[in-house]
């Protein structure tokens, strides 16, 4: 005997947040990359606390650029608010705005860490510290580069006749992902040029 | 869009019924003719067997590099091989089974089962399922077609540096080892987060989390481990990789690198890897001692506690790899604690699986003998890993044949018979034939005797002080005669094998026809057509108990509403599983294929110059964004 | 691109001798008969070496003296604990015909943690016998319960059984039994390790002697520290009856130094100093091997550790620390199978 027991054709076909797939498989995606950052960070320190040639190597990293990519970074916060309300109203006139913006500071920002390496006073080879500064400042490089690239594809879609519908929940999925390359960034940043100072 | 098409769309599984909906679904979620549909296909069954069948060609690879090294072995002096190709064989041997075989074989049934157990249409992802299935062949095929061209790995599963450093192995093998560690460890990641979102949304309607099979607990519980375990051996095999090619220092000591680094990383990866090969093992056996015995498993919630223990547990062990490396007296003892307490889990889960056999009458099929082997053999692997996790113990028995006997007995105790039990299990889901029953018994007996006869010599082997990893020793040692044992009872234990093989090929051809539930089981799987269809289930049940199939009896409720010609799924809430959106499954596409096969080139160009990533990454870049880039623009009505 | 396609690694020229010696020495190996006879005639000249390689079959099983020796273990629980133990665990190897070093000449050394002629392996094997007990009397547990599990409704109608959910008080009384006696057992053997590891590596009262010992692709130097310091390779001579420390590093790759009965292993890490201390209770010669895959020969990187009178040990040391050159030949001629050839390393360099 076969009975349907519940209709789910008036269900929408698509939603925000934590009630669509996408949002799960990002989260995966940050609770992975976040351990790979941790373990990062942790090999860092094992190094700084056990190794005695650390404090001779640990030259002190330049301030400017890093703290101009830090700032942007943060603020660029906002506009990633921003968005993920736009997209939740389906307000395709400011998510397209948002997205312009976002991409600028993303390209802003890429540029902004190409700076910060031609800053860096140690080569990757030089010494072991060096490997790590380069490792993680590469690791979260690429995170920053994928999320750009991402938002420069989604503003172009969001610009053709596919800027409809479930692109809004791709575009608030987006959004969430940044808050990880932000998050991420902000113990980096205290390891990489403040511990050494300390 | 013309209005025959708006009416084609809107045709709803609630307006049609028996032959004509499952015709019109199954076309729906079908998989393309032809080379290219082949390669396009989304369908989580499809792929779930080919990741088996690749999984199954590496076990075999790697059971024939063991069996040239039992040869090798069986007479003191003897010359069979030499040094250089013995350590290339167990190199092989160990990186084969690890990550080659071991971890993927439980993808493989998850990818193959988690989607009909819970009660859906397809996996979370498909596509990216499609991927990881490219990405883990062509690392394979990478790792055995260096091996072919005699560019070939000789330092072992855990290629320990310095010795795997440039200045002590020049060739391009550990490259290869590292980059293959990147492509499986890619795969990996890739299927966990899809079991990860199939298990948490995709469950039917009312499976709420205390009716979610165990066999899926464990693969979330698993999938969890893969997620926080495999980015550090990723991290470390890329470091490794650096220092080799672009002359980071990450293990250079001389320039304030540090060799233990490695092995923390690696381990911190390493020992959660045995869980993660052991997990999926436990799982079988949750599901074939329930359907043997007739009960569900005794005690759910202390099982899937346990399970979560041991996901826990699993990280705060790595360090019991290293008690003889020189550690600071207090440290080691910690992680002796810590060792022993992750038995008591592992202890719960055994009880309980005794506990259901004795509260049932088990009716002895092949799936179940195997799983009797795995009592019989796994339980004497924890118990001697309850030896090495103590200190002292571990400074005499640590990397001697005492080991290679024990991680024998949990590799394939814990994860190869319930490996076969499953085979035997699932095989007329997948191909609607049985498996000979008494090829199925002779095959236990030879596996059983030929399994014990090879390795239990090992331990005393390894207490009479013969290391791992030695291609001959000396017949002054005396130790010719158990190794001879030992590799008599190889050849069996190969054989069992190859026994194996030829049932699975006579009983695909013909076997007795096995219908939707020859073994009356109480999962959803069994619900399905055998083999299923490729959408599955023509109505997506309506699930009202932890035994479905035992509980529902004829009643069959089911959930109405879902397009017929189009792939759509019900997402659910994550606790109540209550119906929330319909969402659209992506259908079949070849860009999966092409992104994996330029991520492959671009990963192998890299051991050659680290340009290849620099050209490769825009490729890669342009690949995917054809892959997600949307196809129509229906998909929005 | 180095190497690509070509079997052979390119090696240091500096590496190529290494293999060399280590195949010279593999030769050596097979060529036991002479090899051992000499070393016979060697090992006679010093007759506590001789009866002993000769006598390690029954040493176990027939040596009640064991008692006379002086544990100072700190965790007092351990001490009795081994003291009762020691008597039956003494036998159990000899009954599991486990000795293969004996079946053979004394020619090898003995290489055997079941087979124990130090201090520390003492310990060590004493514990493994308790584990190996307790746990073993788990698993016939276990497989006692499964079996009943199987066989026990054999006998009653119906099969298979109607499905019915399982939720029965007595299993659930067997399940908090099961709970807390695999907790406490486990408790009592990690409280057991830790009073084993405690009792192996106390470092106590200073060594009276110190060996450092540094590990090559694929041969030990041993080097006698002091004023009248000296050097000899894979061979290591000490005083039985007194705690020596072995110092270990390494010049190239990790090794592990394991000479199973007189201790457990320890690794030599680059930029690591690592130090295992080791006591030998009796004359003998022990054989070890290095315990950590090093590369190409890690199967022939053998050591012999040869445990003398404290009398003879002094007579050997300074005949070594002297410039005099017969003697010292005699000292190596007696160890099986002397490592690298004479190019290679010296084994007994005076100055
Ligand atoms: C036909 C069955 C098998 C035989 C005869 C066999 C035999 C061996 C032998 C002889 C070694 C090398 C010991 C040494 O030289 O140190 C070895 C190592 C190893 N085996 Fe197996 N094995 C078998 C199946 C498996 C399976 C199914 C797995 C895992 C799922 C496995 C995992 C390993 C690992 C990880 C190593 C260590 C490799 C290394 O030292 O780097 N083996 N096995
Ligand atoms: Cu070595
Ligand atoms: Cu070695």
């Amino acid at each position: 005997m076969v009975r349907s027991v519940i209709d789910v054709s008036g269900l929408p076909t698509y939603a925000f947040g934590s009630r669509v797939t996408p949002w799960w498989g990002t989260l995966s995606f940050c609770l992975l990359e976040g351990t790979g950052f941790a373990l990062g960070i942790a090999g860092y320190l094992y190094l700084a606390v056990t190794n005695t040639h650390w404090t001779k190597d640990a030259v002190h990293l330049n301030l400017v650029w890093s703290a101009l990519f830090t700032i942007v970074l943060v603020v660029s916060a906002l506009p990633n608010f921003l968005i993920r309300r736009a997209a939740m109203r389906e307000s395709l006139r400011s998510v397209r705005v948002l997205l312009l913006v976002m991409s600028a500071v993303g390209l802003v920002l890429v540029g902004l860490r190409v700076m910060e390496f031609s800053a860096l006073p140690v080569r990757w080879s030089d010494n072991a510290y060096g490997s790590f500064v380069w490792l993680l400042l590469g690791l979260h490089g690429v995170h920053v580069l994928t999320d750009v690239a991402d938002t420069l594809v989604l503003t172009v879609l969001m610009f053709t006749r596919h800027g409809t519908g479930k692109r809004f929940s791709d575009a608030e999925d987006n959004a969430f992902y940044w808050y990880f390359v932000v998050l991420s960034w902000l113990p980096l940043y205290a390891v990489l040029y403040w511990l050494p100072r300390l | 869009m013309s209005p025959a098409a708006e009416e084609r769309h809107e045709t709803r599984d609630t307006d049609l019924g028996g032959e004509e909906l499952r015709a019109r679904l199954s076309k729906t979620w079908g998989t393309g003719r032809g080379l290219i549909g082949a390669l396009s296909t989304v369908d989580h069954k499809i792929i779930g067997i080919r990741y088996a069948m690749t999984a199954f060609a590496f076990l075999l690879a790697g059971g024939i590099m063991a069996i040239i090294m039992r040869l090798q072995l069986a007479r003191p002096d003897s010359h069979l091989v030499d040094a250089e190709l013995y350590n290339q064989l167990f190199t092989m041997h160990g990186t084969t089974m690890m990550f080659l075989f071991g971890v993927p074989v439980g993808e493989a049934f998850a990818v193959y089962l988690v989607p009909l157990m819970v009660g859906t249409r397809n996996i979370a992802f498909p596509r990216l399922n499609a991927f990881s299935y490219y990405v883990y062949l062509f690392g394979g095929l990478m790792l055995w077609g260096g091996f072919a061209l005699s560019i070939r790995p000789d330092v072992g599963w855990f290629s320990y540096v310095p010795l795997a450093s440039l200045d002590f192995t020049p060739g391009k093998g550990p490259d290869y080892w590292a980059q293959m560690i990147t492509f499986t460890e890619v795969a990996a990641l890739a299927v966990s987060v899809e079991i990860v979102v199939t298990v948490l949304k995709q469950r039917a309607p009312g499976m709420t989390l205390d009716r979610i099979p165990l066999f899926v607990w464990t693969m979330l519980v698993h999938s969890f481990i893969i997620i926080f375990a495999m980015p550090a051996v990723m991290l470390a095999s890329s470091m490794l990789i650096m220092d080799r090619l672009v002359g980071t220092q990450f293990f250079n000591a001389d320039a304030g690198g540090d060799l233990l680094l490695w092995q923390h990383l690696f381990w911190f990866f390493g020992h959660p890897e045995v869980y993660i090969i052991f997990l999926p093992g436990t799982a079988f056996v949750s599901a074939i001692v329930a359907t043997f015995s007739r009960r569900p498993i005794f005690g759910y919630l202390p099982m899937v506690l346990s399970l979560i223990a041991i996901g826990f547990l699993s990280f705060g062990l790595w360090v019991h790899h290293m008690f003889v490396t020189g550690l600071p007296e207090v440290g080691a003892a910690f992680f002796t604690a810590s060792s022993m307490a992750i038995a008591i889990p592992n202890g719960v889960q055994i009880f309980c699986w005794i506990a259901t056999l004795w509260d049932g009458k088990p009716v002895l099929k092949t799936p179940l003998i195997f799983v009797l082997g795995f009592f019989f053999i796994f339980v004497a692997g924890g118990l001697s890993g309850v030896m090495l996790a103590s200190v002292p113990i571990d400074t005499q028995v640590h990397d001697t044949y005492f080991v290679v006997a024990h991680f024998h007995y949990v590799l394939i105790g814990g994860t190869l018979f319930p490996l076969v039990a499953a085979v035997y299990y699932w095989f007329p889901k997948v191909t609607g034939r049985l498996m000979d029953e008494r090829v199925g018994k002779w095959q236990f007996a030879l596996a059983f005797i030929g399994f014990n006869t090879a390795f239990f010599p090992m331990h005393l082997l390894g207490l009479h002080g013969m290391p791992r990893r030695v291609y001959t020793y000396p017949a002054e040692m005396g130790w010719g005669g158990l190794n001879l044992l030992a590799s008599a009872g190889a050849l069996l234990f190969f054989a069992s094998f190859l026994l194996m093989l030829w049932n699975m090929v006579v009983s695909a051809r013909s076997g007795a026809f096995a219908g939707d539930n020859p073994w009356d089981a109480e999962t959803l799987e069994w619900a399905a057509s055998s083999p299923p269809q490729p959408q599955n289930f023509d109505r997506i049940p309506y699930i009202t108990s932890r035994s479905p199939l035992w509980d529902q009896g004829d009643d069959k409720a089911v959930v109405g509403g879902l397009k017929v010609d189009e792939r759509e799924l019900v997402v659910t809430s994550i606790t109540e599983a209550r119906p929330d959106i319909r969402e659209e499954s992506p259908a079949p596409s070849i860009w999966p294929f092409l992104a994996a096969f330029a991520t492959a080139v671009a990963f192998i160009g890299s051991i050659y110059t680290p340009w290849a990533i620099t050209w490769g990454s825009p490729v890669v870049a342009i690949v995917l964004v054809a892959w997600f880039w949307p196809k129509t623009i229906e998909e929005n009505v | 691109m180095q190497n690509f396609g070509a079997g052979g690694h390119p090696r240091h020229p500096l590496t190529l001798w290494r293999i060399d010696a280590a195949k010279q020495k593999n030769a050596t190996d097979q060529a036991e008969g002479e090899e051992c006879r000499k070393v016979k005639s060697g090992l006679t000249e010093n007759p506590h070496i001789a009866s002993e390689t000769h006598g390690s079959v029954s040493s176990a099983s027939d040596q009640p003296n064991n008692t006379e020796r002086n544990w100072r273990v700190p965790n007092a629980v351990f001490a009795r604990f081994l003291k009762v133990f020691e008597r039956g665990a003494a036998a159990l190897p000899g009954l599991l015909g486990a000795h293969s070093c004996m079946l053979v000449s004394g020619c090898t050394g003995t290489q055997s943690v079941l087979d124990p002629h130090g201090r520390q392996a003492d310990a060590l094997a004493v514990l493994f016998w308790t584990f190996a007990s307790v746990l073993g009397f788990i698993w016939l547990v276990t497989m006692a319960g499964l079996l009943l599990a199987l066989v026990h409704r054999r006998g009653s109608p119906g099969e298979p059984a109607e499905t019915r959910p399982a939720v029965r008080p007595p299993m659930q009384i067997a399940f908090a039994a099961m709970l807390a006696s695999s907790a406490i057992i486990l408790s009592g053997l990690t409280v057991l390790s830790f009073g084993g590891q405690k009792a192996v590596f106390r470092s106590g009262a200073g060594a009276a002697l110190t060996i450092s010992v540094i590990g090559h692709q694929w041969w030990w130097q041993v080097r006698y520290e002091g004023d009248n310091g000296f050097e000899t390779a894979n061979e290591i001579r000490i005083p039985v009856g007194s705690p020596v420390d072995i110092k270990l590093a390494t010049a190239d790759v990790i090794h592990s130094f394991w000479i199973p009965s007189l201790a457990g292993k320890l690794d030599l890490i680059p930029g690591k100093s690592n130090e295992l201390r080791v006591e030998a209770d009796k004359p003998g010669t022990y054989r070890g091997q290095c315990a950590e895959f090093c590369g190409l020969q890690h199967a022939h990187m053998a050591i012999f550790v040869v445990a003398m009178e404290p009398d003879e040990f002094e007579r050997w040391r300074a005949n070594q620390a002297a410039p005099a050159r017969p003697m010292a030949h005699l000292a190596r001629q007696s160890v099986a199978s002397a490592g690298p050839p004479p190019s290679a390393a010296p084994s007994e360099s005076s100055q």
